[in-house]
């Protein structure tokens, strides 16, 4: 069976509280653009006029991860129940990546351009999983690799100090039950949401912490088509 | 003149620049803490003669902040401005309790700008002084 966000197991009282921290999640960076374009304007802060264009800059990319996962999380339940999609590791880890800012060691990425999965909620669940790395963990560094032999995508993580308290939650979101809308200690949390949407897609995560400056997050997939490459060099000369 | 410390309690990196730099500009010394601790700590080591503080901070809340500041005779009697995205009726912070606790201002984040909250701090330092 699907797994997913399910409406009719999340109650109108889990609902209210997803949407009001939500709202409370977009409100903060929403007050910070217009608090840093207040300031631009004042003569005063002339000289910081670079850092304020960058912070505001930084204010709205958060509104839109708030925005996109309030989308993603709509569009999942609206296709919940079959596969909308298909679509190939190699793009949608490259959409995620690129979308989140995150610098990820290109040298050891190593992922198979042929292994499809479903498409929507893991390209939403990736691109918010990257976007929460850095945003909510403080993640520096990833390194991604694609394990052909046990079809799952590894991701390194790498923390800047030691952060157990992001191993723990980490671990505390892989186990969380599918159906509840994605908030953490009543809180809304980018990071649980894009765990959801991976689940709906049917890319199960496991979490295991290698030192407290380092956290692999194993992703299995579910392929539902592997193509193999075939030379036809012989039969076309 | 000394300059006066102000000590800045948000989580939100974002708003807690924003703030330093707007008070910073007019020549206040800041403090900044992202946690419940940091803030913590700042009250134990420095001397503060105002608070921002935040309400919704992970793990310790704000409200448990403002009554150990009140707790702590450093900054028994230090003015404290809350600086929330919460209404006051969503925080229980009604205003027989805010001015128990030595609340001077409550004031909903969206709602005012970097310049008004300075407006704020001037006025509370100087009714304090």
């Amino acid at each position: 069976m699907k797994t997913g966000v399910r409406t009719e197991l999340g109650t109108t009282a889990s609902l209210a509280a997803f949407l009001h921290w939500t709202s409370h999640y977009a409100q903060s960076p929403l007050t910070a653009v217009a608090g840093y374009l207040d300031m631009l304007d004042d003569p005063k802060h002339r000289a910081q006029r670079a850092e304020l264009l960058g912070q505001a800059q930084a204010a709205t990319g958060r509104v839109q991860q708030v925005l996109m996962s309030i989308t993603a999380l709509h569009r999942q339940l609206e296709s919940s129940g079959g596969v909308d999609q298909v679509e190939a590791i190699d793009r949608i880890l490259s959409q995620a990546v690129q979308t989140s800012g995150l610098r990820v060691d290109s040298q050891r990425q190593r992922t198979l351009p042929l292994a499809c999965i479903e498409g929507v909620a893991a390209s939403d669940g990736l691109c918010l999983l990257f976007a929460a790395l850095k945003a909510e963990l403080r993640v520096v560094r990833v390194d991604v690799r694609y394990r052909q032999r046990a079809d799952e995508l590894v991701l390194h993580l790498g923390f800047s100090k030691q952060r157990r308290s992001c191993q723990s939650m980490l671990a505390a979101l892989c186990a969380m039950p599918g159906d509840r809308y994605p908030l953490v200690e009543g809180r809304y949390s980018m990071l649980a949401t894009a765990i959801v949407l991976l689940r709906a897609a049917g890319l199960r995560c496991v979490m295991r912490p290698r030192s407290p400056r380092r956290t692999d997050i194993y992703i299995h997939m579910r392929l539902l088509r592997q193509l193999s490459l075939v030379d036809m060099g012989g039969d076309l000369g | 003149m000394t300059k006066k410390t102000i000590l800045i309690v948000e989580d939100d990196e974002l708003l807690a620049r924003m703030y330093e730099l707007k008070l910073e500009s007019a020549g206040y010394k800041i403090l900044t803490a992202h946690t419940a601790a940091q803030a913590r700590d700042h009250a134990r080591t420095q001397a503060i003669d105002l608070v921002l503080l935040d309400i919704l901070l992970p793990k310790v809340n704000g409200l448990t902040v403002l009554k150990e500041l009140r707790r702590n005779h450093k900054t028994m009697h230090c003015p404290v401005i809350v600086l929330s995205n919460l209404a006051h009726t969503e925080v229980d912070m009604h205003e027989d309790v805010a001015d128990a606790l030595g609340v001077v201002a409550y004031l909903v984040k969206s709602r005012v700008t970097p310049q008004m909250v300075l407006a704020a701090v001037g006025t509370a330092l100087q009714a304090h002084a």
